[in-house]
C-alpha cells in the first residue's frame, strides 16, 4: 500500500511538474506578455474575452485559411503555367493578364501562410492588437504611399511631367483625342501673383492642357484649339494660356468629382427604373446640365460634346468640362464632324457633308441635342442608341421621356434654348408626384412655369447679362484687399471701397513711363539727326522695301478685288496713291488694316499664316481662310503684302477671296 | 429595278451627300453590327466604326460599277462589301503576322472556317440580317416622317400606334380630344405610307425587295379599311426590332 501510494504520490508530482507548473507558467507569461502589449496598447480590448470562443474562433479561422491557402497554391502553379506557356507562343499581353493574376493568388497564399503561422496563434494568445498593426495598418501606410506616388507622376504615359511655366504639374490625366497632355496641378505663388496683379484669381488646384510640338502636338490642333480662348475666358473656364515657340498651354480650373457617366452607373446598378429620390436626383442633374448650356450659349459658345463622360458632378453642381470642340456660335468655319456618336445629332453629320457653315446653323440645338441624350441615359442607363426613336425600355414618367424626345427632335421642333428645356425639368421638379404629371402640364407645353424656376430663370439670366465684375478694394474682417465687387463677397462682409489705390497707381506709373519713353525717343532721334548736321554727315538711307510694278502686279490683284465686301490689308500699308486709286475705282469698298482685327483675331491669322508656311501651303490655305473669316469684322478678303520669292525688297500683292 | 431606286443610285453615283447620309445613317448601325459579329472579338469597337466607313467608301467605288441586270438584292450587295472591306483588314493583319500559321480570310466559300459565305463566294444573308436591314428601312421611314409631320403630330403617332396607347390616354398626355388624336394619327399614318414607299423604293434592287413591305402587312396603297391593320403592322414590326435589338445588346 505504501508503494502504491508513494507511486501515486511521485506520478502527482510528476503531473504537477510536467503539466500544472508549466501551464501555470505559460499562463502567467501570456498574462505579463498580455498585460504589457495591454500597456502598450497592442492587446485588443475584446481579447480580455478569452477560453472556448477564442479557441473555436482560431480553429475556425485555421481551417478556413489551410483551405484557401490550398486553393491559392493551386491557382497561383496553373496560372504560371499557362502565363509561361503565352510567353512561349510571343503572346505577350495574354503573358502579362495572366502572370499579373497568377501572382495575385501567389500574394493570396503568402497572406494565408502569414495568417496561418502568425496571425491566428497571435489572436489565439489574445495579441490581436500587435496583428492589427501588421495586417491594417502596414497595408493602409503602403497604400497611402502608393496613392502619394500616383498623385505625382504621369498616369498615362511614361517619362517625366512637362516644365510649364508658372505651374507646377502633379498628375496626368487621361487625355481626349486632341493631341495634347492633361494634367493636375498648382499655380506658383509667382504665378498667383502676377495674375492677381492683372485681376485674375487663380484656384488652389487647375487642369494644365499642354500641347507640345516636339511630343506630336501640330500647330493645326493648336489652332483649332486656341479658337474659343477668349469667350471660354470671359466664361471662367480659361485662366491663363501661353503659346511659345514649342509648346501651347492652357490653363482651366480643376472640377472635383465623379463624372455623370459614374453616376449614371452608380443609379442603375440594380437593372432598375429610377424612381423617388433617384429620379430625382436625375432630373436634378439634367437641369443643372441645361444652366452650363445656358452659360456656354449666353457667352457665343457651342461645347459640341455634350456626354456624361464629359460632365463633372461636383460639391456646386454639375459642370460641363473639355473645351476641345468648343467653337464660336458665329464662326464661318465649315461645320465638321466632330463629336460623340450617339450624342451628336446626325443632322450635324448631314449639314457637315453639305458643307454647311457653323454661323448658318444653331449650334445651341445641337448642344440641346446632346442634353436631351444625356438625360436619356440618366433615365436608361444606357445611350440612345436609335436617336430620337429609340425607345424607353426602363419605366420612367412620360412628362420626362417627353422631354427627351423634344430636345432630340427635329431642328425645328427642338427645344428653342437651354433654358426652355430647364423650365420643363423645373417644373418636373416642383412637382409632387412625377409620374402623374403630364407631358400638357410642361411649361413648353402651355403648362405653368413654376415660380422658383421662374425666378431663378430670370436671375440666371440677368447675371449673365451683367458684365464681370470690377476688381475692387475691398474691406472685410481680414483686412483690405483687391477682390470683385460681387453680392456674395458683401454677404461675406467685405465692403466696397471703391477702386483699388494700388491699380490706380499701377495705371499711372504705366502712363508715365510710356511717356518718358516717348520723349527719350523722340529726343535722341533729335540729337543724333542734329548731330549728323554738325558733323555735315548726310543720313543713312533706311533700307525701304519696294512695291512691286503696278501694272505688273497689282491691276490684276485688284481687278479681282469685290466692291460688295470689306478688304483687310495685312503685312503693311498699301502703296502710295493706291488706296485713292483703289477707292475710285471702288468706291463703295471698306479698307481694313489688321489693327482692326480684336487682339485674338490678330494672333490668330498670324499663327495660321506660320502654320500654313510650316506647311508648304502659303497664304491660301484653309487655316489662314478660317482665322481670318473667324474674327474679321464683317466678310472680308485677304490682301496680303508679302515679300517677292525672287526680290526679298520686293513686296507683292496675293489676293486671298472670301467665300 | 424601279424608278425611285434608280434615281438613288443616280444620286449616290452623283456623289449627292444627302443620299450618303442617308445610307450612312439607314445602314451605319447594321453596318457595325455585322462587323462586330464577324469580327467575333477579333476588332475593337474602333476598327468596326473605321471598317464600316470603309465599307460606305468601297461602296462609293462599287456604285459606279454596279450592273442591276444581275439581280442581286440590296441587303446581300451591301454585305458582300461589307465582307470584302473585313477581309481586306484581317489580310493586312495576318499578314503582318505572316509566319504565325495564320491564312487569310476565305472569301471562296463554303469553308469550315467562314460558314457565313455561300458556294457562289458571296456572303450568305442570314435572317437576323435580313430582318435587321427591313426595319432600318422602317425606321429610316420613321425618321423621314418624324421630320416631316413636326414634334407634336409624330408625338401623337409615336404613342398611339408605336407605344400601343388607347388614344384616350393619348388625349389626356398631351391635352387634346380624341378626335384630334385620330386625325393627327391618320395624318402621320399617310406621311408613313408615302415615306416607306420612298425609303423602299430606294433599296428595291429586286422584286423580292419590293414584296417586303406586304410580306410584312406594311400595305402602302391607301385603303381607309386597312388603317388598322396597318397600324398594327406598324406597331409590331417596331416591338420586334426592339426586342431584336436588345437580344442582340443583352
Amino acid at each position: 500500500m505504501e508503494i502504491l501510494g508513494l507511486t501515486f504520490a511521485a506520478l502527482g508530482l510528476v503531473l504537477v511538474l510536467v503539466v500544472v507548473v508549466p501551464a501555470t507558467l505559460v499562463w502567467i507569461a501570456i498574462r505579463v506578455v498580455g498585460l504589457v502589449f495591454r500597456v502598450l496598447g497592442l492587446r485588443e480590448p475584446s481579447s480580455r474575452a478569452a477560453g472556448p470562443g477564442r479557441v473555436a474562433r482560431w480553429t475556425r479561422d485555421t481551417l478556413q485559411d489551410a483551405g484557401n491557402l490550398l486553393g491559392n497554391l493551386v491557382g497561383a502553379v496553373s496560372l504560371g503555367v499557362f502565363s509561361l506557356t503565352q510567353l512561349l507562343l510571343l503572346r505577350t499581353a495574354a503573358f502579362r493578364r495572366l502572370g499579373s493574376a497568377a501572382g495575385s493568388e501567389a500574394l493570396a497564399a503568402a497572406g494565408a501562410i502569414y495568417r496561418l503561422l502568425l496571425g491566428h496563434p497571435l489572436r489565439l494568445l489574445g495579441l490581436g492588437g500587435l496583428v492589427r498593426s501588421l495586417e491594417q495598418r502596414i497595408p493602409a501606410a503602403l497604400d497611402a504611399a502608393y496613392e502619394a506616388e500616383r498623385r505625382s507622376v504621369p498616369t498615362t504615359r511614361g517619362g517625366a511631367l512637362p516644365s510649364v511655366e508658372g505651374y507646377q504639374l502633379e498628375r496626368e490625366l487621361v487625355a481626349g483625342g486632341s493631341g495634347a497632355r492633361i494634367f493636375v496641378g498648382r499655380p506658383t505663388p509667382e504665378r498667383v501673383r502676377d495674375l492677381g496683379s492683372r485681376g485674375r484669381r487663380l484656384p488652389e488646384q487647375v487642369v494644365v492642357k499642354v500641347f507640345t510640338l516636339t511630343a506630336g502636338s501640330t500647330l493645326p490642333q493648336i489652332l483649332r484649339e486656341s479658337r474659343a480662348l477668349e469667350p471660354a475666358g470671359r466664361l471662367g473656364l480659361v485662366l491663363d494660356h501661353c503659346l511659345d515657340e514649342e509648346q501651347f498651354h492652357y490653363v482651366m480650373p480643376f472640377v472635383e468629382g465623379p463624372s455623370l457617366q459614374d453616376e449614371i452607373d452608380t443609379l442603375h446598378q440594380g437593372d432598375t427604373p429610377l424612381d423617388g429620390e433617384a429620379l430625382r436626383r436625375a432630373v436634378a442633374h439634367a437641369r443643372e446640365v441645361c444652366d452650363e448650356l445656358q452659360r456656354f450659349h449666353g457667352e457665343g459658345l457651342w461645347h459640341k460634346d455634350v456626354k456624361p463622360a464629359n460632365l463633372i458632378v461636383s460639391s456646386e453642381g454639375v459642370r460641363l468640362v473639355d473645351l476641345g470642340l468648343v467653337t464660336p456660335l458665329a464662326s464661318a468655319l465649315t461645320l465638321t464632324t466632330h463629336g460623340t456618336e450617339y450624342y451628336r445629332d446626325p443632322e450635324l453629320v448631314r449639314l457637315a457633308l453639305r458643307g454647311t457653315r457653323v454661323n448658318q446653323v444653331d449650334g445651341v440645338k445641337f448642344d440641346l441635342y446632346g442634353a436631351g441624350a444625356v438625360l436619356f441615359a440618366l433615365l436608361e442607363g444606357t445611350f440612345p442608341a436609335n436617336g430620337s426613336l429609340t425607345p424607353f425600355e426602363k419605366q420612367s414618367p412620360e412628362a420626362l421621356r417627353f422631354v427627351v424626345r423634344r430636345a432630340m427632335a427635329d431642328l425645328e421642333s427642338r427645344y428653342a434654348n437651354a433654358a426652355e428645356m430647364a423650365h420643363d425639368l423645373e417644373a418636373l421638379l416642383a412637382a409632387e408626384d412625377l409620374a402623374s404629371f403630364k407631358p400638357m402640364q410642361l411649361p413648353s407645353m402651355g403648362g405653368p412655369l413654376p415660380t422658383r424656376g421662374a425666378q431663378e430663370a430670370d436671375t440666371a439670366q440677368a447675371a449673365r447679362r451683367v458684365p464681370a465684375p470690377e476688381w475692387r478694394t475691398v474691406q472685410g474682417p481680414g483686412g483690405s484687399e483687391t477682390g470683385p465687387s460681387t453680392q456674395a463677397a458683401r454677404d461675406l462682409g467685405w465692403r466696397d471701397m471703391g477702386e483699388d489705390p494700388r491699380q490706380r497707381r499701377q495705371r499711372r506709373r504705366t502712363r508715365r513711363a510710356v511717356g518718358a519713353a516717348l520723349i527719350t525717343v523722340v529726343l535722341a532721334t533729335l540729337a543724333m539727326h542734329g548731330l549728323r548736321f554738325l558733323l555735315g554727315a548726310e543720313p543713312e538711307a533706311p533700307r525701304r522695301m519696294h512695291f512691286a510694278p503696278l501694272e505688273d502686279a497689282w491691276l490684276p490683284v485688284l481687278d479681282g478685288v469685290r466692291a460688295e465686301r470689306g478688304l483687310l490689308v495685312l503685312g503693311c500699308s498699301l502703296p502710295e496713291g493706291l488706296e485713292e486709286d483703289l477707292l475710285a475705282r471702288l468706291p463703295d469698298l471698306r479698307l481694313w488694316t489688321e489693327a482692326d482685327l480684336p487682339p485674338a483675331g490678330q494672333a490668330a491669322l498670324r499663327l495660321a499664316l506660320e502654320v500654313s508656311q510650316a506647311q508648304g501651303e502659303g497664304p491660301h490655305s484653309e487655316e489662314v481662310r478660317r482665322a481670318l473669316w473667324d474674327h474679321a469684322p464683317g466678310p472680308v478678303d485677304l490682301l496680303l503684302l508679302e515679300p517677292s520669292a525672287l526680290d526679298r525688297e520686293v513686296l507683292v500683292p496675293r489676293l486671298i477671296l472670301g467665300p | 429595278m424601279h424608278e425611285l431606286t434608280t434615281h438613288f443610285v443616280g444620286r449616290l453615283r452623283s456623289r449627292d451627300p444627302d443620299a450618303w447620309f442617308e445610307l450612312w445613317e439607314t445602314f451605319g448601325p447594321i453596318l457595325r453590327a455585322q462587323l462586330a459579329r464577324w469580327g467575333r472579338g477579333r476588332i475593337g469597337q474602333e476598327t468596326v466604326q473605321d471598317l464600316s466607313q470603309e465599307t460606305l467608301t468601297a461602296l462609293a467605288g462599287a456604285i459606279d460599277r454596279h450592273d442591276p441586270s444581275k439581280g442581286a438584292k440590296f441587303s446581300t450587295w451591301l454585305l458582300a462589301i461589307a465582307k470584302y472591306t473585313l477581309s481586306d483588314e484581317m489580310d493586312r493583319r495576318n499578314a503582318l503576322k505572316r509566319g504565325a500559321g495564320k491564312r487569310p480570310l476565305s472569301l471562296s466559300g463554303g469553308t469550315e472556317d467562314d460558314p457565313d459565305m455561300d458556294v457562289e463566294g458571296g456572303p450568305r444573308p442570314d435572317v437576323d440580317y435580313e430582318a435587321a436591314v427591313f426595319e432600318a428601312k422602317v425606321d429610316a421611314a420613321l425618321r423621314q416622317v418624324e421630320r416631316a409631320a413636326g414634334f407634336a403630330d409624330f408625338e401623337v403617332y409615336r404613342q398611339r400606334v408605336l407605344e400601343g396607347r388607347s388614344g384616350r390616354e393619348v388625349g389626356e398626355a398631351l391635352g387634346t380630344s380624341e378626335a384630334t388624336i385620330s386625325r393627327k394619327a391618320a395624318r402621320v399614318r399617310d406621311l408613313l405610307r408615302e415615306a416607306l414607299t420612298q425609303v423602299f423604293g430606294r433599296y428595291a434592287f429586286t422584286d423580292e425587295d419590293w414584296d417586303e413591305l406586304t410580306r410584312n402587312g406594311l400595305e402602302t396603297s391607301p385603303k381607309k379599311a386597312q388603317d388598322a391593320a396597318f397600324d398594327e403592322a406598324v406597331g409590331e414590326v417596331w416591338m420586334r426590332a426592339v426586342r431584336r435589338r436588345r437580344q442582340a445588346s443583352g
